[in-house]
Parts: C-alpha cells; structure tokens; sequence
C-alpha cells in the first residue's frame, strides 16, 4: 500500500481542478446541445448540464458555500419545472412551440398561471443570481466562462418562461435576463454565505408556491 | 453458454476452496485471478443479456440479467481491489456461490426456484458476517428481508393459485416484499447490509443490492408511487446529510445511490437495469474508498452524483418523465399530487446528489491507497461512463431523451469538451481544507449484549424461513410446480 502521512494537497488540488474546468465544459456542452434544438429533449436535460456546471462551480468553494449553489440548482430547475407543469408538456420543443402559438408563458391566462409563472420565473432568475455568485470569477479567462455560462442560464429561463416568435425581442430578453442576474451575482458574491442561503431559501419557497397555485388551477 | 455463464462463478468459488492450503502470496494471486476472470464471466452475461435464452426455470431477459450481471462483476471487482495479499479464499467462495445464486434469481421465472436461489444468496451474505466488524446488523437485515420476501411471495403464491412468478402484486402482499426489497438493499443508512463495509467481505454488498432490484419487476408494474415517493425523500435527505456533515459516512453515501435508483424503478420498470447499475456500481467506488485514500475522488464523484454522461443521469431523466407523465394523465388534483411532487422532487435529488458528489471531489486526504483498488475505481468509473453512452435500446431503458439519436454524439462531444478543457484551458486556483481522515462506514452503535440477543433473533428467523421455503418445495414437488 502506497502510504505518506500528509496529504499531498498540490496534486489533489490540481485533479479537483482540472475536474472543474471539465466538467464545467461538459455542462455547457449538453446544456447547450438541448437548448439549441439540436438535440431534441426535455427541459431535465438542461438541468442535467446545469448540475455538471453546478459540479464544477462547487470544487471551487468550500463546504457551506457549495451546499449553497447546490440549493440554488434545485430551484433553477424547479423553476424551469414549474414551467412545465403549466404546459402539461416537458419537452422543451413543446414548450416553445405552444408559446409560439398562444403568447409567452408569462403573458397566457388564467391569471392566476400567468402570475405563478412569474413568480417561478423570479425565483429562477434570483437562483440563478445566487449560482453564478459561487464562485466569482477571479480572472479574465474564468470571466468569459462565467459569461457563458451565464447566457446559458438565462436562455434557459427565457426558452420556457418568456420565448416569443420576434428573434430580436428573444435576444434582448436573454441579454436582459442574464445582465439582472449578472448584476444579482456581483452583489451577492459580496456577502456572507447565510445571505446567499436565505435569498435561496426565499426563491424556494416563492417556487414551491408558484408550483402549488399551478396546481390549484388544474 | 447460458449453463457455464451462470454457473462459472460458483466454480471459480469452489475452486477457490481448494487453494486454501497454499502460502498467503500465492492464494492472493490466485483469488484475484480468479476474480478478474468472474468478472470477464460477468461481462459476457452482460453481453448476451438480449438473446431471450432459455435454461431450465430460468429465461434471460434484458432488465434482470443487467441487474444480475453489473451486481456480479462489482462485486468480483471489489474483491480484486479489496485483497491486498490476504488470500481472502473464503470470500471468494461466497462471492461465486452468491453470483451464480442472483443469476439464477434474477432470471427465475417459477416461484420455487426463485426462492431457493434468494435463499442461495443470503447464505453466502449470512456466512461473510463473521469476518465483519458488526456482523449483527448484516444478520438481521438478512433475516429481516428473507421473512418478508418468503412470507409474501409464499402468500401471493398460494392466493393466486401458480407456481410462476408474479408479474405484479398488489394489496397488503406488497407491504412485505417492498419490505424485503428496502431492507435488503441498504436503504437503512446507520444497519443492515452496509454492516459488510471495511474490507474484502464488502464484495458481497453489490450481490445483496442487485438481489433487491431483481425482486423489483416481479411485484410491481410502475405504479407504486407510495413507495417510491419515500424513497426518493430518503435519497435526497441521504445526499444532503453527507454533503453537510464535516465527518460523512460511508453508508449515507451509498443510502443515495440505492435510494434514488430505487424509487425511479418502482415507477417506471424499464429503468431497471440501468437503476440497479448505477446503485450496484456507486456502492462499489464507496466500498472501495477506503482503499483507495487521497487518490480517485472526482471519479468516485462523478459515479456517485449521477450527472449527465454517467449511467444514472439516465434513469433521473427517465424517472422525471415517467412522474410528469403521469402527473398529466391523473383525473384528478389528489391523483396527480403524489405524481407531481415526485417530479418536482428529482430535480431537488439531483441537486443534492451533485452537491454530494461535490463534498467527496474537495476533499484534500491523507493517501493511503492501494494501486490495484484504484485502477479498480477507475475501472468502475469508465464502466460508469461507457454504459451512460450506450444508445437508447442499452439496458432496455433509453437514457437519451426523445429517440436518444442526437444524444450519443452530444454525449460523446461533451466528454471530448471536458477532456480538452481539463487539458488546455487555465485552471482555477483551489485551497482546499485537509480532511483527517478518510469517513468511517457510520453505523448505529450496538450495545453487546443487545446484538447478542438480535442475532440469535437474526438466526431464528433465518431458520424459519428456510424451513418455509424447504416445506413449499416439498409441495411443489409433490404437485409438481413445473
């Protein structure tokens, strides 16, 4: 058995982080794959390359802080799911498609969908926020891959919660809501882990009532 | 083929029997040989999975012969890794007796020989006890499902009036036999099965789970949400307990794999196979952690937490669809609630899986490790990954969404992208906080003189249910059940 008392904390570090940065590309790579209509599929999918990033974001970060993103992946994609759960359709095709037909998801009645929508997609954008906050790039090459990943989140909202037929308006809602969570991350990055815990915690609970007046709907 | 496919364990185990005589160096390298060519046995068992061949009671379909034949070569892998020079014959022997024992279970399709091969596996589970630090939470896990599985799958036997195996069980019979499934499989985090945890006798762990999910299609047809629902709360709690604790345990992480494979296959069958993998091959890399220390954590990781590329990210997928799928097909609010908060949980599971997988990836640990146990690991990981990029009709279950055509090369492109960047691109800096020492298996304390009397309760209700099972063949030979 191959023993040294001390842990070797060069070459671990170093595998965790070239573990980061694979994953992270890997994450963007799938997540791109389906949001492009390359691959056919349903939204879960995209949470699928979501949680890869989130993989490779939490390496970065210690414990408290990774529970955190870990939280904040949990709503993203409970958000993206209450989307769903308002079309009755998982696909992410079927979802463009009948807004293409009856209006974006934010925008279609009954009230009282059209507001459940909202919230889901408030909590999604502030847990994407509170995501892209752990870590904080710390240079500009990890900066552009902060960049990309956060357009790939925000085309992840946009696609379910807002994806009218106009190309220019889809673009101008994307870069709008990666720039609020951009903004959101770089006032978050600033504070203690138990802030970062309780905005998550806030989006959840605004996502599991979103879902419950959905479902009161039915 | 079917014949030596099943039965080459049981002979490398007997054959096994015989070195026990030798030097301890040479036994070693005899063992491990042995267990390199039981799990190749098991590959090609794997392999053959889809030919519908027919031996004797037993019939090879796709789901149980996947479970059967990735539970069989875990546990030959672990034990190649496990060793270390000991020459661990004994362990050996019980691994090839209990691998050829969950083949001919998995694939039974009369209720008599299904019992006795159940029975076959627990025997060898029973008899590694001894050599395990807390044999009595082994026994009475054993004890505990082999009652539950005898006495209902007697009992649903006798009401519906066959000798065939049932298709699906319904009513207060599936108390019992969910029972036997949850015990045996490991979901209980702090007893049972994960009693065979730190050492060579961990090599039998995967035939105790992979015996649980071969028990799955004969008493469910994907509607159990009641127990699935349970389970997968169970496997999200398991996950985020690990990530938060600063001293995790072993069992808790292997509790996730198995309790989250678990709840998907009871409503939606076709997972199975790749459900039970996934569970079968996550326990191993946790089995094999303590040999493997300072070396392999983000490969551990990546099998565990169940992420896109991997084999389990498929069944999470499937299992989403399955519950949304049913979630929209129920009449009625109360009818879709359970459907729907199963759907509305998975992405939460999902979450804490990553977030576990994350926890192991970071830690900084002394290295202690065993070569042979981390090529194993790794091994196990690229098994892992190979099964996750196998096209849809793999398993009997797609793991790419739609018709699975654009997901292969998406797969494979992502992996292709991760290499690349892990290579070239410039890497963060990390500090990571040494951990002092590698997790402990994290079992409940059991007071001497309790486990003393639990065992002996253990032994009696093993004894009565092999006495049962020895009285229904009685009379399924006498009527003959065949």
């Amino acid at each position: 058995m191959s023993s040294s008392p001390a842990p070797s904390s060069d070459f671990q570090a170093s595998s965790a982080a070239a573990f980061s940065v694979g994953t992270r590309a890997a994450g963007v790579v799938i997540a791109l794959g389906y949001l492009s209509g390359i691959v056919p599929g349903p939204i879960v999918a995209v949470v699928g390359g979501l949680g890869l990033m989130t993989y490779g974001h939490q390496l970065l970060v210690e414990r408290r802080a990774a529970l955190v993103a870990g939280a904040a992946l949990a709503v993203l994609g409970g958000a993206l799911g209450v989307a769903a759960l308002r079309w009755g359709a998982l696909g992410l095709s079927e979802i463009r498609g009948v807004q293409s037909v009856l209006g974006p998801t934010l925008l279609v009645g009954p009230p009282q969908s059209a507001v459940a929508s909202g919230i889901a997609a408030g909590a999604g954008l502030v847990a994407l926020g509170v995501w892209l906050a752990l870590p904080w790039p710390s240079s500009r090459g990890t900066f552009v891959g902060w960049g990309i990943e956060a357009v790939i989140g925000a085309v992840a909202l946009v696609s379910v919660f807002f994806d009218p037929a106009q190309p220019g308006l889809w673009t101008l809602a994307v870069v709008a809501a990666s720039a609020v969570a951009g903004g959101g991350a770089w006032l978050l990055h600033k504070v203690a882990d138990v802030w970062r815990a309780a905005v998550v915690s806030v989006a959840g609970a605004a996502a599991i009532a979103a879902a419950a007046l959905l479902v009161s709907v039915r | 083929m079917l014949p030596i496919l099943f039965l080459s364990h049981a002979v490398l185990g007997a054959a096994l029997v015989l070195t026990r005589d030798l030097p301890e160096a040479q036994r070693s390298v005899v063992v491990r040989g042995a267990a390199v060519l039981g799990a190749g046995s098991a590959a090609l068992l794997f392999l053959t999975r889809g030919s519908n061949a027919v031996w004797g009671a037993a019939r090879l379909e796709p789901g149980p012969a996947a479970v059967a034949s990735v539970a069989i070569f875990c546990a030959w892998a672990i034990l190649v890794a496990t060793d270390q020079g000991a020459g661990r014959w004994d362990i050996g022997a019980l691994v090839g007796a209990g691998a050829t024992g969950l083949a001919l279970f998995a694939t039974s399709s009369w209720v008599v020989p299904a019992l006795l091969f159940w029975l076959c596996v627990s025997g060898a589970l029973i008899a590694s006890a001894p050599s395990a630090r807390t044999p009595v939470h082994v026994v009475m896990a054993i004890a505990v499902s082999d009652a539950c599985f005898v006495g209902g799958l007697v009992a649903s036997s006798v009401a519906e009036e066959t000798w065939r195996m049932p298709e699906s069980v319904s009513g207060w019979l599936l108390v019992p036999l969910a029972a036997a499934v949850v015990v045996r499989s490991g979901v209980l985090a702090k007893t049972g099965v994960w009693g065979l945890l730190g050492g060579a006798h961990a090599a039998l762990l995967p035939l105790a789970i992979g015996s649980s999910f071969a028990l799955v299609p004969a008493v469910s047809t994907g509607d159990e949400i009641a127990v699935a629902l349970p389970l997968l709360l169970a496997g999200t709690a398991a996950a985020s307990w690990f990530a938060w604790a600063s001293a995790p345990s072993l069992a808790l992480l292997g509790t996730w794999s198995i309790a989250t494979m678990l709840a998907v296959v009871w409503i939606e069958p076709l997972a199975l196979g790749k459900a039970a993998a996934t569970a079968c091959l996550g326990v191993a890399v946790v089995a094999l952690w303590p040999s493997v220390g300072g070396r392999a954590q983000s490969e551990r990781a990546l099998v565990v937490a169940a992420v896109p590329v991997t084999i389990g990210f498929g069944v999470i997928l499937g299992g989403a669809v399955a519950a949304f799928t049913r979630a929209g097909a129920a009449a009625t609010v109360v009818e879709a609630l359970p459907w729907t908060l199963f759907a509305a949980l998975l992405p939460a599971a999902s979450a804490a899986g990553v977030t576990a997988g994350a926890a192991i990836g970071r830690r900084v640990e002394p290295e202690t490790y065993e070569p042979v146990a981390v090529l194993v690991t790794w091994t196990l990981a690229a098994v892992a990954l190979l099964l996750g990029l196998a096209p849809g009709p793999q398993l009997g279950f797609s793991s790419g969404p739609g018709a699975a055509g654009g997901a292969l090369p998406l797969a494979a492109a992502a992996v292709v992208a991760a290499g690349a960047a892990a290579r070239f691109a410039p890497r963060p800096t990390i500090v990571l906080q040494p951990a002092p020492a590698l997790p402990g298996p994290g079992l409940l304390d059991i007071p001497a003189r309790s486990a003393r009397v639990l065992s002996i309760a253990g032994l009696a209700l093993l004894v009565a249910a092999s006495g049962a099972v020895l009285w229904f063949t009685y009379v399924g030979l006498k009527t003959g059940f065949l």
